[in-house]
This record gives structure tokens, sequence and C-alpha cells, in this order.
């Protein structure tokens, strides 16, 4: 019961999206409209689980007066405050909007923003060329960046985006299409051995 | 100060709040974090909530009268039998049928496209480029091969080829990225100094 019937929940799950995508009678049967249903609904049904975890963290933190819990509060405030008004009206609510649009967003974009800094100190380390194979990786970024952003044109005229294009279009795009073959290959032998039970680890280690 | 843009004075500092942390990590900047992290998992909540619970349970299982949507209710409460240690085991149930479902997903969708991209591969060798876009595959291929005798020489000095061209290939997916996430900054900067009325 414990780990037999998850193991064969998964070969005939597995086994039903691939009958229903694969085989007529699977569309005809509706198989996997719905089988997208049950994924989806249940995955909403099992949402909570994210902010009761968050809740269990700092809860503790705060009775525990562990340092920094003002912060924990803070996140508890936000969360609880913005789901209730998230619940009475909506996500789509004037208020709710206003904190999505005000708050939100901008700390959303800001914070992936923020990665621009540090992908450039990440740069300055692995561009350090001090093999043949990083050189190449330098000069094609290189390439890249100043073909697509507007002053490569301004700086080397309209070679540096043509060459760009072609590294994009050619190089680049045969080594990803390599990737993609050598990727769909390892998703699908993964898969198989999650269907076959062999690969087990969604079912977590305790009995 | 009728007319003051409230919201985007919010938004502007909450952009600077996040910015502080360039300096080092600070109170503004935590403070802003967990704000962060509060609202994005509280947002979820109502967005999963309308698109999926209520529709659920308000009309397809009591309007409806659709019984097979029972099934992801029970699947998705049984998440929660995790906090019980005792039936805890059953929390398994559900996760076995998403990875399942994924992994059927993953094995009915992904050889299609595999074969259109081999069959894209078979081109004409008369062009430069052509020839560029083929050893870019092939080569890229031999560098994955783990499982053939590395001592042949064919796969040898195929996949030593195609790692120069997965460094292309690399370099390419990070010049990109950097230009992507410039972009983002661009656009951060041109919202607060928009509205600090210092560019149009």
């Amino acid at each position: 019961m414990r780990k037999e019937v998850p193991m064969i929940i998964t070969a005939l799950s597995a086994l039903a999206a691939v009958f229903g995508n694969f085989f007529w009678l699977g569309h005809h049967w509706g198989v996997m409209d719905l089988l997208d249903n049950w994924f989806n609904r249940s995955f909403a049904f099992a949402a909570l689980i994210g902010v009761i975890n968050l809740s269990i963290i700092h809860i503790n933190a705060i009775r525990r007066r562990k340092e920094n819990w003002v912060y924990s509060l803070i996140l508890l405030i936000a969360m609880y405050g913005y789901a209730i008004l998230g619940l009475i009206q909506t996500t789509d609510g004037p208020q709710a909007s206003w904190i999505y649009n005000n708050v939100l967003t901008p700390l959303d974009s800001t914070v992936f923003a923020l990665l621009a800094f540090y992908i450039t100190s990440a740069s300055y380390r692995a561009f350090r060329a001090r093999t043949v194979e990083a050189t190449v990786l330098l000069v094609t970024a290189i390439v890249v960046m100043l073909g697509v952003a507007p002053i490569g044109a301004v700086l080397f005229t309209d070679k540096i985006s043509s060459l760009a294009q072609w590294l994009l279009n050619y190089a680049n795009a045969g080594t990803y299409r390599a990737f993609s073959i050598a990727g769909s290959l390892g998703a699908m032998a993964t898969a198989l051995r999650i269907t076959l039970g062999l690969e087990r680890a969604h079912l977590g280690g305790a009995q | 100060m009728q007319g003051f843009d409230w919201g985007t004075f919010v938004g502007v500092l909450f952009t600077i709040a996040v910015w502080t942390y360039l300096y080092k990590e600070n109170p503004i900047w935590r403070v802003a974090e967990h704000i962060y992290i509060g609202l994005a998992t509280a947002w979820s909540i109502g967005y999963y909530f309308y698109s999926y619970v209520k529709p659920t349970i308000m009309d397809d299982i009591l309007t409806k009268h659709n019984w097979l949507y029972i099934v992801p209710v029970i699947l998705g409460l049984m998440m929660y039998l995790r906090y019980f240690p005792s039936v805890a085991w059953l929390a398994r149930y559900p996760m076995s049928f998403w990875v399942g479902y994924g992994a059927g997903y993953g094995l009915a969708f992904s050889f299609a496209p595999m074969l259109t991209w081999i069959a894209q591969t078979f081109v004409k060798l008369n062009s430069f480029n052509n020839i560029v876009l083929w050893l870019a595959v092939v080569t890229g291929l031999m560098y994955f091969f783990f499982t053939v005798n590395r001592e042949n020489a064919v796969v040898k000095y195929g996949a030593l080829v195609g790692r120069y061209f997965i460094m292309v290939g690399l370099g390419a997916a990070f010049g990109n990225t950097v230009l992507y996430r410039y972009n983002l900054f661009i656009d951060r900067a041109r919202y607060v100094l928009g509205f600090l009325h210092l560019i149009k």
C-alpha cells in the first residue's frame, strides 16, 4: 500500500498520458482533457502547502524570537493580508490590483534586473580566457552582445551584427539542435525509468 | 497632492529598496525581500482559488454534478496528509499521479519534435553554412556519447570539435542572457528616472 500502490499509480498515469496522446481512441474518449483537468485542479487544491510551510517556519521564528524575527512578521502580514484581500475581492479587485501593479510587479522586475550585476561579476570570473574553450565562449558572447545591442553597430558598423546573426543562425542553432536531441533522449529515458518504477525518488525515503 | 501618482511612488520606493542590495545586505532590502515573498505566495493562492478551486466545487461538482471532478479534489487534499506522521505516506498518491502524468507527457511529446530536429539536419552539404550547421549537430551529439568508447578516433575528435561548438552555443546563450538582464535593468531605471522627471 505504501510503495506498491504509488508505483502502480505512477505507471498507470504515465501510460494514460501516452495512450491519450498517441492513439485516436484516447483523443476520442477525451482521456487527455480529463487528465489535464485532474492534473491542474489537483495541483490547485494542494497550493496551500506553500503557505503552510512558510507559516510554520516563520511562526516558529517569531515564537522563539530568533534573530531577525521581525522580517518573519513582515512576511506573514504581507502574505496573509494579501491572501485575504485576494480571496475577498479576487486578484483583479481594485486594491488587490493596486498592490499587484505597484508593489509586486516592481519588486519582481527589479529582483530579476538585479541579476544583471551578478551576471557581470560572474562573467568577469568566467571570462578570464585561460583555456581555448573559455576564449571561444568569451569571443562568442562579446560578438553576440555587440551584434544585438545598438552600440555594436555604432562602434563596428553593421558587420558585427551580421556576424552575430550568422553565429546565432548556424553555429548556435546547430549546437542547440544537438542539445535538444540529447535532452529529449535523456527526458524520454528518465520518463521510461519513472514509468517502469526504476526511478522512485518522488516516493521519498521513509516507509 | 492632488494628481500625485501614489502607485508609481510606491513602486519606485520598492525598486530603490531592492537596489540597495547592490551596496550590501541591509534592513531595507530584507523588508522588500520578505514583502516580495509574502505577496508572491499570497497572489498564487488567490489565482488558484478563483481559477480552479471555486469553479471545480461550485460549478462542476455542486451545479453540474460532474462527479469525476471529485478525484482531483481528493488528490489535492491528500497532499496535506504529509503533516500527519501516521498517514503521511498517503501523500505519495497525488505525488505519484503528478510525476507519472508528467513522465507520460514527456514520453508522448518528446519524440515527435526530436524526429523533426533530426530530419531537419539532413541538409545538402553544398554550402559553408549548411556544413557548419550539420557539423554543429553531429559533433555536438558526439560530445554526449558517453556509452561509446572514446578511444575511437572519429568519436574522440568529433567530441573535441563538438566541445568548441558547445562553447559557441553557451557563449551565445550567455550573451543573450546578459543583454536581457540589462534590458530589464534599463527598464527599471527608466521607471525611476521617469517618475523623478529626470527623463521623458
